[in-house]
């Protein structure tokens, strides 16, 4: 290894990865492609018209019925390594989502589904970082009060989203604002920790230099530490909002019928597969969204992060 | 107290984390007169030097500008830190207009000029991790002086710069303070940099740090490089090594007692 | 906020041990509590550690300390299988019992429908007829087709909805062995400041979506001329939660099952605007919009049916016990369900019990198969399936006509 890490460039990155997908896909292909002929025998019911009188063993009423009659059918069916509803065809999927896309009628379709899951999400995390955001400031500058909320937040933060479902429920109902509450309690956490430690590496040599320039205590603040502290704060932010994501199918288990979590938990009950696809792909499709937006909007709040050394002699 | 003291250290004592930095050390730096500090490492010169500037409060004593006692971090006092504690986020030209824009003075064409006398021209618009430490240390010096304070104080300033990068910011170092009429406080570990700047090397002893010896230096401003090779110099220099070499050896013996 | 030391291998290695014990014991409670094999978690968590021990450094004592995990892991792998264990209870055994019992697995819940099971197993019916009956609670009926399907249940009760969607997404490896109860009149919809159904436009309801209660609420809006999916705003809850959003204002009505469904009736100004005995079903079908229906893992049924048949006549045994002796079953699911006695009793006061000889004729066009026929349809409308399937080839209604 005479170069490392080694890199071959970003033309070829690109075509590395769509080579990536294509093979993931390729796989998802053989793997549900009907190679195989199945010879399955099972029964089907067999209406022969022949009636029978009985008594309904409730109410004792008089009842004609039919006598069943069954036969044994064989089913020369064509079958793959996996079968629905484990895994549906490429096809059968597409199809699936653009139906799910483009339905009219009173069932929410995936745009409404996207866009309810999004304005909970997002909302939910604006709220959590403008709180945790002044609280990690403030905790990172007053180590008492570092020191005493500590504890609580060591608490909060190993407990995932879903365990706060019972209480929100109890507390708040089953409305949007304890879905709120479970993504504002997924993500706050992670933003204070990540606040608290971007505010707690800013060089204090940039403080007192500040100082040094005149910088009084009230400008310190807003002129020298958030600046300071902005690009790790971003970068923690973009991680957090990804983990906001993930609180969406325990935020809408309860209390709704429209959202992407809603969709996913609704259509594991009806065995819907081809569904629950969907919703993750779409899931993921937002968050990669979300992942470039936030970097562009970091490049225009930050862009001294961004530039290169030119390095230009003594 | 001297009437043209500028800034002293009267019986400073310093401690910290259960060691004692300074003890009962005296120091005047008299109006434009250029003091180097010269010692082991962990004599406390840093410290001292952290004192002036009103970063900290001396345990006993007092640090006095122009005989007002230093109660705070003063601006008058300005710093030249080694890492040059630049702020990232604004460009050249920012950084060193800061001083000036925090007390809502504008004056782009004092900046202009000050950027010239650095010599960094054309490069007012780039951000501090663009430029290579030489750069980003006249930036911090330009920054330093457009607030125009009274005093210098410059700790190990040019310790991370490449060493021909050193010689000329040395020369542009002694050549502004000859012409802005600067007292300057300079710490530096490298005797013939003390050589080439001072009107007077103080070498510190070990810690606790008290001054040692207070020599003024022989050789006339304006100093150059050439006159480092002169006999005088080089006999300066050997002298000044024996006190500081005594010194450095009593800090090796402290910390290989201490461990 | 917490930092870790280890000051040495020793320590640290002393310390894995002693947690991956205490997760080895956790595993092993967790599967005889769900009877499911140690969660995913856990694993990640015991990845984690080893992660964590190996980024220390194992250096001095590579061998000792790395061979000793890997006992560890075998051992938690061991532990995981699922091993035959002891379920609430039991039947009376006698010393003297040298007969081969065969192990069937029972997939089932706290909800008062089992009880025949629980009933069963108390009075010895399955032991005598060679059968040990081992209970996992399965949270939700679409959780126990899955069992089913995946033969890590033999036989289950579990609502008519659940069963029915897994038949429209053409799984077919279970068979509708048959309806064994019906208790109209333990559902239905309750409002608080809404007099009739037809007020209820614009308005929100709380209900378990794609149960039985769904369906209810359905049928009774279209019977008062209104669209369930355009002209009301469906909150999905689970069970308590109905009566908590209903309680808070938050829902105009809710509608569930019972013990529930007592406690909306139980709120201040509540009203009753219809029971599942309302619906155009029940006035059919004599039944209710998802009844519970009884269904068995098609690999163990086919691997002998003979045996099948025994086990069910056991059941059906044990159901018409129940349908005869009311006040003892009240006992024993007062044994098993911690519920005041007063609700327990109004809501078994609402089941029918059907043995073998009332299935004949409940597996028929005039009783579930017309029901499933409509319910299926009606499942359509709302978009829960796609399309109505043929339910009839999943069962097995000739067994009765022997």
């Amino acid at each position: 290894m005479t170069a490392f890490p080694a890199s071959i460039g970003r033309r070829r990155e690109l075509g590395y990865g769509a080579a990536g997908i294509a093979l993931v896909t390729a796989v998802w292909f053989i793997l549900t492609y009907p190679f195989f002929v199945e010879v399955t025998e099972h029964r089907t019911y067999v209406s022969t018209g022949e009636m029978h009188t009985v008594r309904d063993p409730v109410t004792g009423e008089i009842l004609k019925i039919e006598r069943p009659y069954y036969s044994n059918v064989r089913e020369v069916r064509r079958s793959a390594l996996v079968n629905p509803p484990a895994l549906d065809t490429p096809e059968n999927t597409l199809r699936d989502a653009w139906e799910l896309l483009t339905t009219r009628g009173p069932n929410p379709n995936l745009l409404e589904h996207i866009a309810y899951s999004c304005l909970r999400i997002l909302l939910g995390f604006v709220i959590s970082c403008s709180i945790a955001i002044p609280l990690g400031v403030a905790m990172g500058l007053f180590p008492r009060l570092r020191a005493t909320i500590a504890p609580v937040v060591s608490f909060l933060r190993p407990l995932p989203s879903i365990s706060w479902v019972p209480l929100a429920m109890i507390w708040l109902g089953a409305g949007e604002l304890q879905k709120l509450a479970i993504v504002f309690m997924g993500s706050f956490s992670a933003a204070l920790i990540y606040t608290l430690e971007a505010t707690l590496k800013v060089d204090p040599n940039l403080i007192r230099a500040a100082l040094n320039l005149g910088v009084g205590p009230q400008d310190l603040l807003i002129r020298v530490l958030l600046p300071a502290a902005l690009p790790n704060i971003l970068s923690g932010l973009k991680v957090v909002i990804a983990i906001a994501w993930t609180c969406v199918i325990s935020a809408e288990i309860v209390g709704t019928q429209v959202g992407l979590g809603s969709l996913i938990w609704t259509s594991k009950e009806t065995s819907n597969t081809a569904a629950v696809l969907v919703g993750m792909t779409c899931i993921s499709s937002v968050v990669l969204l979300l992942d470039a937006l936030f970097e562009r909007l970091e490049r225009r709040l930050v862009p001294w992060m961004f530039v290169g050394a030119q390095k230009e002699d003594a | 107290m001297s009437a043209a003291a500028v800034l002293q250290a009267d019986c400073v004592t310093h401690r910290y984390g259960g060691i004692t930095a300074l003890r009962q050390i005296d120091l005047t730096i008299a109006e434009r007169e250029f003091l180097v500090m010269l010692g082991p490492s962990g004599c406390g010169k840093s410290t001292l030097l952290n004192l002036f500037a009103g970063f900290e409060q001396p345990s006993e004593g007092r640090v006095l500008l122009r005989g007002d006692p230093i109660a705070k971090v003063e601006p008058r006092c300005g710093v030249v830190f080694q890492n040059y504690a630049l702020f990232p986020w604004l460009t050249v030209a920012q950084n060193i207009a800061f001083g000036p824009s925090i007390k809502g003075i504008r004056s782009p064409e004092k900046i202009a000029n000050l950027i010239r006398s650095v010599g960094i021209e054309g490069f007012g618009d780039l951000y501090p991790n663009q430029l290579s430490g030489g750069m980003k240390q006249r930036v911090a010096l330009a920054r330093t002086l457009a607030n125009d304070p009274e005093v210098l104080l410059c700790d190990e300033p040019f310790a991370a710069v490449d060493a021909m990068t050193r010689q000329v910011l040395q020369e542009e170092l002694s050549r502004i303070a000859t012409s802005e009429a600067k007292t300057v406080l300079f710490i530096t570990h490298s005797i013939d940099e003390a050589i080439l700047l001072a009107d007077r090397i103080v070498v510190l002893s070990s810690r606790p740090g008290r001054v040692k010896e207070s020599l003024p230096n022989p050789l006339q401003r304006p100093r150059t490089q050439n006159m480092l090779l002169e006999p005088e110099s080089r006999e300066l220099k050997q002298y000044i090594w024996r006190k500081v070499r005594e010194e450095v050896l009593m800090s090796l013996q402290d910390s290989s007692r201490a461990s | 906020m917490t930092v870790c030391r280890a000051e040495s291998r020793r320590e640290h290695y002393g310390a894995i041990r002693r947690w991956l014990t205490g997760v080895v014991v956790l595993g092993r409670n967790e599967m005889l509590r769900k009877g499911t094999a140690g969660s995913a978690f856990e694993e990640r968590r015991v990845h984690r550690r080893e992660e964590m021990s190996q980024s220390r450094g194992e250096t001095s004592h590579p061998r000792r300390t790395r061979s000793g995990f890997w006992i560890q892991c075998v051992g938690i792998l061991l532990l995981a299988t699922p091993l035959p264990n002891c379920s609430r209870g039991d039947e009376p055994s006698s010393s003297a019992e040298p007969v081969e019992l065969e192990r069937v697995v029972y997939a089932g819940s706290a909800w008062y429908g089992h009880a025949p099971v629980w009933a069963g197993q108390r009075l010895g019916i399955f032991r005598k007829h060679g059968f040990q009956i081992d209970r996992r609670a399965f949270g939700g009926s679409a959780d126990r087709i899955n069992a089913l399907i995946a033969d890590n249940a033999t036989f289950a009760s579990l609502g008519e909805v659940a069963m029915l969607a897994a038949m429209a997404s053409e799984r077919r490896d279970f068979y509708w062995v048959g309806s064994q109860n019906i208790a109209p009149g333990n559902e239905g919809l309750v409002s608080v400041g809404v007099d009739s159904v037809e007020q209820l436009a614009g308005r929100k309801i709380a209900l378990y979506q794609n149960t039985s209660v769904h369906l209810t609420v359905a049928l009774l809006l279209r019977q008062a001329g209104l669209d369930i999916r355009r002209d009301v705003e469906v909150l999905n809850a689970p069970d308590s939660a109905v009566v908590d959003l209903v309680r808070s204002g938050e829902a105009d009505a809710g509608a569930i099952w019972e013990p529930f469904f007592s406690d909306l009736r139980a709120l201040p100004n509540a009203r009753v605007l219809g029971t599942d005995q309302d619906t155009s079903i029940y006035h059919r079908y004599r039944t209710m919009t998802g009844p519970d229906v009884l269904c068995a893992s098609r690999s163990w049924v086919d691997a002998d049916p003979e045996r099948a048949k025994r086990l069910f006549r056991a059941y059906f045994e044990a159901v018409e016990w129940a349908q005869a002796h009311p006040v003892q079953l009240t006992e024993i699911v007062l044994a098993e369900v911690r519920q005041p006695r007063a609700a327990v009793e109004a809501a078994l006061h609402n089941f029918r019990w059907i043995g073998w000889n009332g299935q004949r004729a409940m597996l028929s066009n005039a009783r579930m198969f017309g029901q499933a026929q409509e319910v299926s349809e009606l499942l359509v409308e709302l978009g829960r399936i796609r399309r109505v399937p043929s339910f009839r080839d999943w069962t097995v209604a000739d067994w009765y006509w022997e």
